[in-house]
């Protein structure tokens, strides 16, 4: 018995040392089945619905994504050329072989099988997802024809916006912006290099208003059509303000923002453009002239001055970068080229050869005109402002006008008197003047039309003459200054007083008991005494005299001009006066200005005060 | 070891001693018991297939204890010692699984143990009267690991079925105690620790071809390392005088 129980326990053993250890368990989770497509960045080599590809052997295009949510991807031009990985996340390029297709449109289509983020064995295996496809247009193009185009140059919110097409190739790396200049010494310069195939537009801050042509090149390769572009530079205006001050006005560029100011020049007397100012603010728009020069053209120039790096030198800027406008200084008057004056607050003005305009100095303004008809080629007023006399062009024809009494005025044909008659000038108070007969100068009395005396010049070449206010006084230029007087029914010769004949700038008579003529040169100012018939005063000038224009009988006051100095030497006071500035080397002859009751005027019609108070 | 022709030997051998009448100073033991295993290299490997796999199944077993069974003849001398051979067996295992609405996936690691090996007994059992012996083992581990993997998705299945063996040797001290049921039965109850030197696993017959775990490069083994508690049923074979 012992025996068979040992047997069963042999039995027993034998029979669980076969038994082995058998896994169990299960581990089953609840999913939901719909799953949610990924969200999938990709990265291409293009960036468009429509891409051009230039026709060359091979084209590549490539895609890769920015995770692990795809299974796989799939590249497929027209159906027949594929390439396909299948790395969950990386990249796949299929290089596409274009030599020979006659075709120039084919469609290229990306799959993409995604997984489905339910989180499943399958979605985890790659066995389930989303499958996503997109196509895009190919289009195969001449490689001159790959490059963009500038749409267009605009000028908006103060600077320059330039817009171009996107570029629809492959593998873009970058837009270049090039832009040409007008006189740059480079043909032509780089304004941008940008990177994003997305970005079409640029401001260029760099543009001032120089005509530009701007263009795109892409990848350094592919050019594109240009676009051009200029100014426009702002409409500048020269007015004359109520005081004869010059205002210049302008409407601020579109460009403005790109501007650091403005710089206020104008041409000067040499050539030079000069500045006169510089504005900060590109927001003002006038300008107030400092200090103008009287009697001068004015050419202003309205130039930009840039903010940033500027493609122009200063020569440039004036020329290319300015607008201009023209304008004198001054308040309007009549123009004139010839004018006299008596001791009133009046001056007479020869308009146009045409008329004589009497011009009141107090209220600035034509008082009353004198014309007859024809031209009239010299005329002159007495001292005392009594009469007017004047030339006609008609031969031998003379024009009293009596000022004071009117219906004394009138013409005189003295042809029979003077059959040689020439030159004329001046009348005084007594209303005699001379008349050159040939080489005879003959004291004439206009109201009575009748000859007092005679003198033979020792010339016949008369300039000019000038009467004193007493008839008594007289002189000629001829080809020099010949002096004489009227005493004892006769007229005589007096002594030459310029021995070394130095140029005779101007000289004319003080009115008064004591007659005085008043004698201007470059280098002295006399003052003569007629009686004694010897120099009185004597004013030396270290810095030449330019030119003599005419003396202020009333205030004696002559008014004269140095370098670019209007100025006034007061023959009674010898004070000296400077009143204004003129063009530096602009030449004024002695009738283009006139002074008068402190003002002057100028003969191209205009005028201005120079001192404050009437004298 | 070929665990058939194992169970061959071991019947042969038993059912000739069965037979056997002769006076021998013979115990003859059969028994069974349980044991812990460590396995840390398996499971370092079974972490590294969850982290290479794309979805993460779960650990249902992790190389739980399991029961062993034992067989042993023992030469008892006159006082204090007995000397003998011994052979136990056991086995454990592993699962990854994960189930969903799209498909099943199951790895199962199976190890299996085969210990030879001899056995010293000091003390005054068996011999003797009943008592505390001191034990101490010691032999060679066949060791084999059987992985069958499934992954079903879907409609698609795919399954893999792989072996590997391990040979090494090992220690097994312990405490024994013996009690004589009648005079030709006695049983012990033996608590001991097992101390492992296990060889890397391998392909059948192509020692060369070794199993490494692929992220730690670590050499992938059995670790059989743990307590085994065990009952044993020895019948005596004593010379008679």
């Amino acid at each position: 018995m012992r025996r068979t129980f040992f047997h069963s326990l042999i039995f027993i053993f034998l029979t669980f040392i076969g038994c082995t250890f058998e896994p169990d368990g299960d581990h089953f989770i609840e999913l939901h089945e719909q799953g949610v497509v990924p969200e999938i960045g990709v990265d291409l080599n293009f960036a468009t619905d429509t891409i051009y590809v230039q026709k060359s052997e091979w084209i590549r295009f490539s895609y890769s994504n920015n995770g692990d949510q795809v299974n796989w991807a799939q590249l497929v031009i027209d159906g027949e050329e594929t390439a396909i990985n299948d790395t969950p996340s990386g990249g796949l390029e299929l290089r596409w072989y274009l030599e020979g297709k006659s075709k120039t449109v084919f469609p290229l289509e990306l799959r993409l099988f995604t997984k489905s983020q339910t989180g499943s064995i399958a979605d985890k295996l790659g066995a389930e997802g989303f499958l996503i496809s997109k196509t895009w247009t190919l289009v195969v193009r001449n490689p001159d024809m790959m490059g963009v185009r500038m749409k267009k140059a605009e000028l908006t919110d103060g600077t320059l916006k330039l817009t171009w097409d996107m570029f629809k190739g492959t593998d873009f790396k970058e837009y270049r912006i090039y832009r040409e200049i007008d006189y740059y010494q480079q043909s032509f310069v780089q304004v941008a290099t940008i990177t994003a195939q997305e970005q079409t537009s640029f401001i260029d801050q760099n543009y001032h208003g120089e005509r530009s042509r701007y263009w795109v090149v892409v990848n350094g390769q592919f050019y594109g059509p240009s676009v051009s572009v200029e100014g426009p530079l702002p409409e500048l205006k020269a007015v004359n303000l109520t005081n004869g001050d010059i205002q210049l006005s302008w409407k601020k560029p579109p460009f403005y923002k790109n501007l650091k100011g403005y710089r206020i020049a104008y041409r000067n007397d040499t050539g030079s453009i000069e500045p006169i100012g510089e504005i900060t603010d590109t927001g003002i728009e006038s300008f107030t002239i400092p200090n103008p020069k009287f009697a001068f053209s004015y050419e202003f120039y309205l130039v930009m001055i840039p903010k940033s790096e500027s493609y122009y030198d200063d020569w440039a800027l004036n020329q290319f970068l300015s607008t201009r406008a023209g304008s004198t200084y001054g308040k309007i008057t009549p123009i004139f080229t010839q004018a006299y004056a008596g001791s009133e607050p009046v001056s007479f003005l020869l308009n146009n050869y045409q008329r004589i305009i009497a011009f009141d100095h107090r209220s600035f303004a034509p008082l009353r005109e004198f014309g007859y008809g024809v031209n009239i080629s010299w005329f002159d007023v007495s001292s005392n402002n009594h009469y007017l006399v004047c030339k006609l062009n008609t031969p031998a024809t003379i024009v009293l006008e009596d000022l004071v009494n009117s219906t004394n005025t009138k013409k005189l044909n003295l042809s029979s008197t003077f059959p040689e008659m020439g030159h004329i000038a001046s009348v005084s108070d007594q209303g005699t003047g001379i008349v050159l007969n040939g080489q005879t100068a003959v004291l004439f009395d206009y109201v009575h039309e009748q000859k007092i005396a005679e003198i033979t010049l020792q010339f016949n070449n008369l300039f000019a003459n000038k009467i004193s206010a007493s008839g008594n006084f007289f002189f000629c230029e001829t080809n020099a200054y010949e002096y004489f007087r009227y005493k004892d029914q006769q007229i005589v010769r007096l002594p030459d007083f310029n021995p070394d004949k130095d140029y005779v700038l101007h000289a004319d008579y003080l009115p008064g008991q004591q007659e005085k003529l008043i004698q201007s040169f470059s280098n002295r100012v006399e003052m003569i005494d007629c009686n004694t018939w010897h120099v009185e005063k004597q004013w030396t000038f270290s810095e030449p005299i330019t030119e003599v224009y005419n003396l202020d009988m009333k205030n004696g006051q002559l008014f004269y001009r140095q370098g670019n100095q209007l100025r006034l030497l007061n023959v009674f006071t010898g004070n000296r006066e400077d009143l204004c500035t003129t063009g530096e080397s602009y030449y004024l002859n002695k009738w283009m200005l006139f002074y008068n009751h402190g003002q002057i005027l100028w003969g191209q019609g205009r005028g201005i005060d120079v001192t404050g108070t009437n004298n | 070891m070929n665990r058939k022709y194992c169970k061959l030997l071991l019947l042969t051998f038993f059912s000739i001693l069965s037979l056997s009448v002769s006076s021998q100073n013979l115990l003859v033991g059969i028994g069974g018991g349980g044991g812990t295993y460590q396995m840390n290299p398996i499971k370092d490997f079974n972490s590294t297939i969850v982290e290479l796999l794309p979805f993460k199944p779960e650990l249902t077993d992790n190389f739980p204890p399991y029961f062993l069974y034992q067989g042993e003849i023992l030469y008892q001398f006159p006082r204090y010692l007995a000397v003998g051979a011994q052979f136990y067996t056991t086995s454990t295992g592993a699962r990854l699984t994960l189930g969903d609405y799209s498909g099943h996936y199951t790895l199962d690691n199976i190890q299996q143990g085969l210990f030879p090996g001899v056995r010293i007994l000091i003390g005054k059992a068996p011999a003797g009267s009943n008592g505390l012996n001191l034990s101490l083992a010691g032999g060679m581990s066949f060791s084999r690991m059987t992985s069958h993997e499934r992954l079903e998705v879907y409609d698609e299945s795919v399954k893999d079925d792989q072996k590997y063996r391990s040979e090494g040797w090992y220690i097994q001290p312990g405490i024994s105690f013996f009690y004589t049921v009648w005079s030709g039965l006695k049983v012990s109850a033996t608590g001991s620790y097992y101390y492992g030197f296990e060889g890397q696993y391998h392909l059948p017959d192509q020692k060369d071809q070794k199993l490494f775990n692929s992220q730690s490069n670590d050499p992938i083994k059995p670790q059989w390392e743990g307590v085994r508690l065990n009952l044993t049923a020895y019948w005596s074979f004593v010379r008679n005088p």
